[in-house]
């Protein structure tokens, strides 16, 4: 019987390549790049409509043998548009691949599986690393700002390596946090920075060029498999490979520098002494005399009077270096990629600098066709010299570099600080001389961190994979701030270190399975487990009374100090499950659901249930839809779906009596009365507490039109949060303020647009434009027990953050006093409680970026804009520098536009020492009012860059396989109406951009650098 | 094998897994508060608030100096400006940290009846019950006292309303452990605070033990640490808080006993001598405090010697002090010639010719220095005016001329009116920089004198703003919450 059969089989193969022998002909051609003309080798040449076909050789040459009949050869790589081509009579065809920009070939990783874009029915947007490659930026999220719709990110610190808020389709929650989960190749990233001393983000430790793509899971759709986390949106890093092929160099330097940014223009020493004498004058105080003005402040008509810039001697053009180096290659079973950095960037303080070393090598090996594990590894360390920022701190050089007194120098005729500052010993700023303070008060923090994982896959049948991974983030930092003696107020000198550790670890277990039957169905899945552990815990140490200012390890000092501790952990536990069934890749269906355990919740409500499902319709696949021949992919999809947040502080359900913790209201470490320690109440607890979570709704078309030409997508969302986790204030009267509580519904309804153009393409050069659009509706829906607000902060109907103010109505021209609209509409001195209203949301209503490229043989320019806008700030450094002269600060020069006699109209008042005029606050400082508030919407040439790839004729004669030259530059120029530094870092109080205070804004970058690659 | 070896690894990463936490902070306070030394911890948590910088740490030392007419703004830092001129909107704080201190104090008083009496240590001279009565008394009197300071800014006193308004504050006797327990509560009347108070006190007088017991040697069980005198409340200090209690509340011949009887437990019932008056203000401890609170340089951040302490608001002793308050020109002069007072007041070139207080030297470095809260020459200033307000002219010139006599003034034979304002302007010049001003104008029902520097007109006693505004945000929150007249 076997014999038979094979009888008959070899009988068909032969009557078939006797049939061939007899028509076919043979073709042969190369197969190059259309952008840089490189061969590509193993591209798939298929003679359509058969199954011969054959793959690119390592020149990019192929040769196939074409039936007769057949005319057309199909060309396909990943990653290049494909072509069909026509024969005719030739019998060499060379073909140029132009790179698919529709990039609907993607594939899209959702942390536990890959999925074809295609077929996707979520919300994803996604950003190569390329786009930010050699940028000089410290953090990924930095380089993702205004690149992806539906997602707003705006720097919480302009400090190098700072922070950044980053907001996915608004804010859902109001006191849980709104940041989204990051993930960084599988490790689940902890939120919690590692320095104090200055601005810190736990995405620094990854060096942005070492970051192939990154992709943002917007929607319950494509986030609930992370469940419990996914309310905020989930981020997935995913950083380079090394491919199969030769082994690659690439070497990149550059150098450049970072300026301050439109910073406050204030009064010289005469302009200041001539307002102060006004004030005295105003108010009857006396000009002459140990206190009067002129011995505080300097007489005006003085000819040598002190006029010394702070601002000048403590903001600078810092330096910027950068160095990359990497390498990358693989064979049939191993592929690596290895790279090194060192970056280090001066801030616009004098003193503070940021610097940044980093390794990483990402492996990947198959010692069997089955088997398949892998590791990420990567070290980092970052150094931060920090400066004081976000408040109205004297010792802080955004307060202190405007409002210290031009009347005074920092220094002594010697060259030696002057102490006590000012000149005139009045004690302004407590005595502290803030260049002093910025040269000699060192906020140092050093932060080694490794994100490192480990995965492995093993095949247990086609199509069905276990896989296993485990990942850990952990840093080990330690802060130091030293405080020599030879600053007064430190007397004798205080030095502190705090040592701090953050670990967080996730593992999981996933059973994969992906199979297609036939070309009809196709069925995928996951399910897994998973669980994730965070512990973070430090110690802090003092010692005061140095014996000199250049002693600073705590073993020198005389005072010891009560040390303090702190721990915090919490863990997570969860199953998943997610399956998708597509229909000739056209109807496509996909549910998930997971189920996870947190211990931030009380034994009762411990586990919440997260779902989604969603369905997708490529109408684009329909014959009848082949007429509309420039439709390349037309997709609709719908989801719905539950996700939820648990991102509170970790012991909130249970109340807390212990020792008051390091900082607390009035109690730094070691809280004692009479040597005897102290217990007290230290949280109110409440055990039932559960999740916050989010109702998601998204709906959207995805396209690519004329050959890829035009690509974009609409998407429409409707997410509703409800059970906040929210911090529910109780009466003072109780002894405590607030308590966390389930409570409450916020809604975010907006859409987001991306599009993309090819606007020329003509004889070598091109120009696209790619730009997206966000806009969102940010409203409170409901409150604690049917409230319908809480304080002045929180009000039904509004958004979660809101400017509730007076209403300022100018300066009464005929006394020179401010005034306010009170709640009938009438002019008034003072204002009540029962005048405020809300005048502004805080949160941007829109947001997105615009880039255009620009390219021509070698030669790329991208100009990149970003903006935001809708919202409102309130500028607090105006309490300080926009006071006619009321204080002892210096003060804007536009403040020498004060009233000055009845009929003048202006906006600032009358100067008047004290600002208190008959009981009334010039400032309405017990509420507040518009006065202060300005538009913050801007739009921000973010990025230029223009780079130049050398010619390979020139190249290859230096043995170098590529070469390019660049210069580059960030936030060059702004558009916005903001009165203040910079609209972008107007979020100090709790990323809600309620007000802004002393903040550090972000400076102009110019770059320049090259790239080699062998 | 391979096969083997992802079986196990996958296996290990299922087991390894559990939700518990390790909190190494915190207790539930039934297991904190089941020993004698959690409730005495709870006891030293309630006196810890009282130095905070919204108590008397700073504000409640100086604002009632600030609000009238004792001092005088010398740097203008913003500070003390706005009540210099009686701008709208002060006393942001007191409220919260107040309540505070009466929410431990309610802790103390729940949970030290459930205490094992067997399991409380005792020493050679206290039985457990006395040790537990200590306890207890120190809570009631420091809720007592926090509740004096909320109704002396919050209030008026009883048969002293403006308009009839007689709202006191929020009564509150249990401890706040749950959410049901932070209720929203309405205020109680004046009187039934002032009620409230009386009876805490009069327990405390019962349970606390006497001066002399409390500076014996070996008196505190060991194992409990130090009860040194006058820094933990004994029942001298509970009669003088009485007797403060009842001067404002008008029951003078209450009041006369009360500080009498203060006095009589002391083991020093007169004032420092005219020649010790000016180092009593650097002495560690103040030589006629009944009750002091002691503060110790780890109590503060670096930088609140600077920022935050009396020392700094009052003074350029230390670099980086702010010297934001002096003395006054009429506070100067209320002093009659002769009176060593007046010598606590420095005015020489280097005080920016001020007169620079110095009753808050920060004598123990960078700022720091101990809080006397209540004084005996309070107590014989209670005798003097209780007295004469019932008209016991010849009983209030003995009490008042013993003060007189040991600040270097003659005694005096004034009479009626005459002696009452001497006796008003002694508390004034004796009580300077210890917030007493505004409090002993108002409780009155006297127009608010101001200085000529501050620029602004006497203020009426009908003014609204002899009432200060309850935290905007706790009106808001608490609809029971009645705020004060014209906010």
């Amino acid at each position: 019987m076997k014999k038979i059969l094979q009888g008959k089989i070899f009988l068909v193969l032969m009557l078939v390549s006797s049939f061939a022998f007899a028509q076919e002909r043979r073709v042969t051609g190369k197969v190059t790049s259309s952008d840089d003309n490189a061969p590509l080798p193993g591209v798939n040449v298929l003679v359509k409509g058969t199954t011969e076909g054959t793959i690119t050789d390592v020149n990019g040459g192929y040769s196939l043998s074409v039936p007769s009949g057949s005319n057309v050869l199909v060309f396909s790589f990943v990653g290049f548009t494909t072509q069909e081509v026509q024969i005719g009579g030739r019998a060499v065809v060379d073909v140029q691949l132009g790179t698919d920009v529709t990039q609907l070939s993607e594939v899209v990783v959702n942390g536990y599986t890959t999925q074809d874009k295609r077929t996707l029915t979520g919300s994803v947007s996604s950003v190569k690393g390329e786009v930010f490659q050699n940028l000089p930026i410290q953090s990924v999220d930095r380089g993702i700002q205004g690149r992806l719709a539906g997602v707003q990110i705006a720097s919480a610190s302009g400090a190098p390596g700072a922070a950044l808020t980053v907001r996915v389709r608004g804010y859902g929650s109001i006191n849980a946090s709104n940041d989204p989960l990051w993930i960084i190749d599988g490790v689940q990233m902890s939120r919690f920075g590692q320095t104090t001393q200055g601005s810190s983000n736990p995405l620094a430790s990854i060096n942005p060029n070492d970051i192939e793509n990154v992709e943002v899971l917007k929607d319950a759709a494509s986030a609930a498999i992370y469940g419990a986390q996914a309310a905020n949106g989930v981020i997935i890093v995913t950083t380079k490979k090394g491919k199969k092929g030769r082994t690659n160099l690439d070497i990149s330097v550059q150098k450049g520098a970072v300026q301050p940014l439109n910073l406050y223009e204030v009064m010289d020493g005469k302009q200041f002494a001539q307002i102060k004498e006004q004030s005295y004058i105003n108010a009857g105080l006396p000009l002459t005399g140990a206190t009067g003005a002129y011995a505080v402040f300097g007489n005006p008509s003085d000819g040598n009077l002190t006029n010394f810039s702070w601002r000048d001697a403590i903001f600078r053009t810092g330096q910027l270096a950068s160095y990359d180096i990497s390498m990358s290659g693989g064979d049939e079973k191993t592929n690596f990629l290895l790279s090194m950095s060192y970056q280090k960037q001066e801030g616009q303080i004098v003193m503070s600098d940021w610097q940044r070393g980093t390794t990483r090598l990402n492996i990947t090996h198959r010692p069997t066709q089955k088997l398949t594990i892998g590791a990420n590894l990567s070290l980092a360390y970052q150094r931060t010299f920090g400066a004081i920022t976000n408040g109205n701190f004297v010792n802080g050089p955004f307060q202190a570099a405007f409002t210290a007194q031009p009347t005074s120098t920092a220094y002594n005729d010697d060259g030696t600080f002057r102490n006590p500052y000012p000149a005139s010993g009045s004690g302004h700023l407590f005595g502290y001389n803030i260049v002093q303070g910025v040269n000699e008060e060192v906020r140092l923090g050093r932060v080694p961190q490794t994100v490192s994982s480990f995965n492995l896959s093993y095949e247990i049948l086609p199509g069905l994979n276990i896989n296993g991974f485990a990942g850990v983030d952990a840093s080990f930092g330690t802060d130091n701030n030293q405080r020599p003696g030879t600053i007064p107020v430190f007397a004798g000198g205080q030095m502190a270190v705090t040592s701090r550790r953050t670990i967080a670890y996730n593992a999981n277990s996933t059973l994969t399975y992906s199979k297609k039957f036939g070309e009809i169905h196709s069925i995928s899945g996951v399910m897994g487990f998973e669980y994730r552990k965070e512990e973070r815990g430090g110690v802090t140490a003092s010692q005061f009374t140095y014996p000199n200012p250049a002693l600073r390890l705590l073993s020198s000092g005389a005072t010891a100090r009560p040390a303090s501790e702190f721990f915090f952990d919490n863990a997570r536990q969860g199953v998943f499950g997610q399956v998708k069934y597509a229909l000739k890749d056209r109807y496509i269906v996909d549910a998930t659901v997971r189920r996870d355990g947190s211990s931030r919740f009380g034994s009762n409500n411990r586990y919440g249930t997260f779902y989604a499902g969603s369905v997708a319709y490529r109408i684009s696949e329909e014959s009848f839809m082949d007429s509309f021949t420039f439709i390349d992919d037309l997709k609709f999809k719908v989801g719905y779906g539950r996700v939820g947040n648990s991102e509170i502080a970790d012991y909130d359900w249970y109340t807390a009596y212990g020792s008051p913790a390091a900082g607390a209201t009035g109690i730094p470490a070691g809280a004692q009365y009479l040597g005897g320690s102290i217990l007290r109440l230290t949280r109110l607890g409440n055990d039932l507490i559960g999740w916050e979570g989010e109702d998601q709704f998204n709906a959207g078309v995805d396209f690519a039109l004329f050959s890829g030409r035009i690509t974009g997508s609409f998407e429409y969302y409707n997410n509703v949060t409800n059970s906040l986790l929210f911090d529910v204030p109780l009466p003072t009267d109780s002894g405590l303020g607030q308590v966390r509580g389930n409570s409450g519904e916020v809604l975010n309804r907006g859409f987001d647009i991306e599009l993309g153009g090819t606007v020329l393409d003509v004889s070598g050069f091109k120009w696209r434009i790619n730009g997206n659009y966000g806009r969102v509706h940010n409203e409170l829906l409901s409150l604690p027990n049917g409230q319908t607000r809480i304080g002045n902060s929180l009000i039904v109907g509004q958004p979660i953050a809101f400017h509730y103010l007076l209403d300022f109505a100018g300066v009464n021209p005929a006394n020179g006093k401010t005034m306010i609209w009170d709640k009938n509409g009438n002019l008034a001195y003072r204002g009540t409680q029962d005048d405020l209203a809300v005048r502004a949301t805080a949160l941007p209503k829109y947001f997105g970026g615009l880039s255009n490229n620009f390219s021509y043989k070698g030669l790329n320019l991208e100009l990149f804009f970003q903006y935001q806008g809708g919202n409102k700030a309130f500028n607090g450094d105006f309490y300080n520098l926009y006071t006619a002269g009321s204080s002892a600060n210096n003060q804007l020069v536009s403040q020498l536009n004060y009233w000055k006699q009845p009929g003048d109209i202006t906006n600032v008042p009358r100067p008047y020492q004290g600002g208190v005029i008959d009981g009334f606050d010039q400032l309405q400082g017990n509420f507040g009012s518009t006065q202060f508030l300005s538009d913050a919407s801007y739009i921000r040439l973010k990025q230029v860059t223009l780079s130049y790839n050398l010619p390979t004729s020139i190249v290859s004669k230096a043995k170098m396989a590529k070469a390019s030259v660049f210069v580059q530059g960030l936030n060059l120029w702004t558009y916005t109406k903001f009165a203040g530094i910079d609209p972008e870092v107007v979020s100090n109080n709790n990323g809600t951009g309620v007000s802004s205070y002393g903040v550090y804004p972000v400076g102009k970058q110019f770059m320049a650098g090259v790239t080699i690659g062998f | 094998m391979k096969k083997l070896f992802i079986i196990s690894t996958l296996t290990v990463l299922f087991t390894a897994c559990s939700l518990d936490t390790e909190d190494l902070a915190s207790l539930s306070p039934g297991q904190a508060l089941d020993n004698t030394a959690g409730v005495q911890s709870a006891v030293l948590s309630a006196y810890r608030r009282l130095h905070e910088f919204d108590l008397y740490g700073q504000q409640a030392m100086l604002h009632g100096d600030a609000l009238a007419d004792n001092i005088e703004i010398v740097n203008r830092t913003g500070r003390y400006e706005q009540e210099v001129v009686n701008g709208v909107g002060t006393f942001a704080n007191r409220w919260a940290v107040a309540y505070r201190a009466i929410n431990d104090a309610n802790f103390v008083l729940k949970y030290l009846p459930l205490l094992n009496i067997n399991q409380v240590p005792t020493s050679t001279l206290l039985t457990a019950q006395q040790v537990l009565n200590q306890l207890e008394g120190e809570a009631k009197f420091v809720r007592a006292l926090a509740y004096s300071e909320l109704l002396r800014v919050y209030a008026y006193e009883p048969g002293k309303e403006v308009n009839g308004f007689n709202l006191g504050v929020i009564l509150r006797d249990t401890p706040t452990e749950t959410v049901t327990n932070a209720d929203n509560r309405a205020r109680s009347t004046n009187l039934e605070c002032y009620q409230f108070v009386e009876q805490d006190l009069l327990s405390a007088i019962n349970l606390l033990i006497t001066p002399t017991q409390q500076t014996t040697a070996s008196l505190w069980p060991s194992a409990l640490g130090a009860i040194t005198s006058p820094f933990r409340a004994n029942k001298a200090a509970a009669h003088a808080l009485l007797a403060r209690v009842y001067l404002y509340w008008g029951r003078y011949a209450d009041a006369d006993t009360q500080a009498t009887t203060a006095l009589s437990l002391l083991p020093t019932a007169t004032p420092v001598a005219a020649g010790s008056y000016a180092a009593s203000w650097s002495a560690t401890t103040h030589p006629e405090s009944i009750f002091e609170i002691e503060i110790r340089a780890t109590d503060w951040s670096g930088v609140d010697g600077a920022n935050n302490s009396l020392s700094s608001i009052t003074t350029n002793l230390a670099s980086g002090f702010q010297y934001v308050a002096a003395g006054s020109v009429e506070l100067l002069a209320a002093h009659e010639t002769g009176d060593v007072r007046a010598t606590v007041f420095v005015n020489t070139a280097a005080t920016l010719n001020k007169p620079q207080v110095r009753k808050w030297p920060g004598e123990k470095g960078g700022g720091v220095e101990n809080i006397p809260v209540l004084r005996r020459s309070e107590m014989i200033l209670i005798q003097a005016e209780s007295r004469a307000r019932q008209n016991n002219d010849s009983g209030a010139q003995t009490a008042i001329s013993i003060l007189r006599g040991a600040r270097g003034l003659a005694a005096t034979s004034l009479t009626g009116s005459q002696l009452i304002n001497l006796i008003m302007n002694e508390r004034r010049v004796e009580l300077a920089f210890e917030g007493h001003r505004w409090f002993d104008l108002k409780r009155n029902g006297l127009d608010i004198t101001k200085t000529t520097a501050s620029g602004v007109n006497t203020l009426p006693y009908t003014d609204f703003r002899i009432l200060q505004q309850i935290p905007n945000d706790q009106v808001l929150l608490n609809p029971s919450l009645q705020q004060n007249p014209g906010y």
